[in-house]
């Protein structure tokens, strides 16, 4: 990873990340990131979105579905809720994941697993825009279209070459990367920012693999219908 | 190689083996092996045998059927039928059936 | 001699049974039908399971189809292969390991990342948990 694109800590971006090379998340990513080389989401990384690349590590946390050509390694220290998809993945002792997890490539037919009920989480957008997270205290103050090559006056943080891009989004309608107020933002900010991650997050949806993985026991019937049975001992 | 059904262990169902079985748990169901079935002190087997021969010296209720030969141990308690070529009971076993050495 | 050694069930053996019970059991054969134990159950390279499986901990060298529940770890080899809805304390999983299934685990993510749950939505739950 001779030139990869870091994120740092303290630094957070809302908006999708894509392009060729490799990236260091340690700061907090609210968009989607897709590039063509290694993610590395660091210790103090924090990403709320998917992530796909050639290969992915976590050892930081991750709410978002996970898709890598070649690995996906869950280390140490990581957390993430959502689907796994790579040929290869390592989850080490001490890390914490939930979700669905392949091991196949992306766009590889995966058998059906065993005992699953699935319910897709029905949620409406609004319902999406309304889990989107708002808020967060002292974040750094970072100009919209600042990784755009040709205007990238790059405060610190944010080390890419501007030939070796790792874009903004162009296509998004409200991408930025932006001062987050310390107090609750706006609500005008908020569905600003959730529209394009709305919509973003439903096509992965289409694809049955993000399941609302929160409701644990609705997953597993046999399960629940023994802790049904127990209740029903109780109560009679 | 071979099977080991140890105490504290409860197999319900069928049991086909390619090699020795050695049990000390518990079975109940069907247990078939082409080789030596070991029924252990202590072990309860409610469950039709067939192997080519079978030590007990457990408890076993259920007919047996085994190509060589079948040893009761002291201490063992068989109750059911026995087919078998060859069959010991040492003084202490506790046997209930019928023994066929079809010769 | 009923001393200390543990169930193993052999390579050239096969179980159509539900297993149960508080020790420990190795698999190098085939088990087709629940397994429940008290101790850890051990599929090693070759052994295969299909059905449900409960354990203090497993370990998975071999063929898993079916759901795994433990209060301690699931951990899968680089030989193994799980296939199932899968509710265990912790998991781990060797790189070369096959996996096909749900995981499914309690723990918070960051507060920067916890999903906020409408009320409407999660009224449901809580009650039928209650």
């Amino acid at each position: 990873m001779a030139e990869s694109t870091v994120i740092g800590a303290g630094t957070r971006i809302r908006g999708r990340i894509h392009g060729d090379g490799d990236l260091l998340v340690d700061g907090f990513v609210e968009g989607d990131v897709k590039v063509s080389g290694e993610v590395v989401i660091g210790a103090s990384g924090l990403v709320g979105a998917a992530v796909q690349g050639s290969r992915i590590t976590v050892r930081g946390a991750v709410r978002g579905d996970l898709s890598a050509t070649l690995s996906i390694h869950l280390e140490e220290g990581a957390r993430v809720v959502g689907a796994v998809r790579a040929p290869r993945v390592s989850v080490a002792s001490g890390a914490m994941y939930r979700g669905i997890l392949h091991t196949a490539a992306p766009g590889e037919p995966v058998p059906t697993i065993a005992g699953l009920a699935v319910t897709p989480a029905v949620q409406t957008p609004a319902a999406k825009a309304q889990a989107a997270p708002l808020a967060r205290p002292a974040a750094p103050v970072i100009q919209a279209g600042l990784a755009v090559p040709g205007r990238a006056p790059a405060p610190a943080v944010i080390a890419a070459p501007a030939a070796h891009a790792v874009n903004v989004a162009p296509a998004a309608p409200v991408v930025n990367v932006v001062n987050v107020a310390p107090a609750v933002a706006p609500s005008a900010a908020g569905h600003g920012f959730s529209a394009p991650l709305v919509s973003a997050t439903a096509e992965s949806d289409s694809d049955g693999e993000n399941l609302d993985t929160d409701d644990a026991e609705g997953t597993m019937p046999a399960l629940r219908r023994g802790a049904r049975g127990q209740v029903a001992k109780k109560r009679g | 190689m071979s099977t080991i059904i140890a105490a504290g262990i409860t197999v319900e169902g069928e049991i086909v083996a390619d090699e020795d079985l050695q049990i000390g748990g518990t079975v109940r169901g069907k247990l078939t092996s082409k080789d030596v079935v070991a029924i252990e002190a202590g072990a309860v087997v409610e469950a039709d045998v067939q192997a080519a021969s079978l030590t007990i010296g457990g408890n076993l209720v259920g007919n047996s059927h085994v190509t060589e030969r079948v040893d009761l141990l002291a201490g063992a308690r068989v109750i059911g039928n026995v087919k078998a070529a060859r069959i010991t009971i040492a003084e202490g076993a506790q046997f209930k059936g019928n023994v066929d050495m079809d010769v | 001699m009923a001393e200390s050694y543990e169930t193993t069930i052999g390579p050239r053996t096969r179980l159509r049974a539900r297993v149960h019970g508080d020790g420990d059991v190795s698999l190098e054969g085939q088990v087709e039908g629940n397994i429940a134990l008290g101790g850890k159950l051990t599929v090693h390279e070759g052994g295969s399971v299909k059905g449900e499986t409960s354990a203090s901990d497993v370990v998975v060298h071999g063929d898993l189809e079916g759901p795994v529940r433990s209060d301690g770890t699931l951990h899968v080899g680089s030989t193994g292969k799980v296939n199932g809805v899968v509710k265990v304390t912790a998991l781990s999983l060797d790189d070369g390991a096959r996996f096909h299934g749900q995981v499914i685990a309690s723990f918070d993510l960051p507060a920067e990342l916890a999903e906020k749950i409408s009320a409407p939505a999660a009224a449901p739950t809580v009650g039928a948990r209650r």
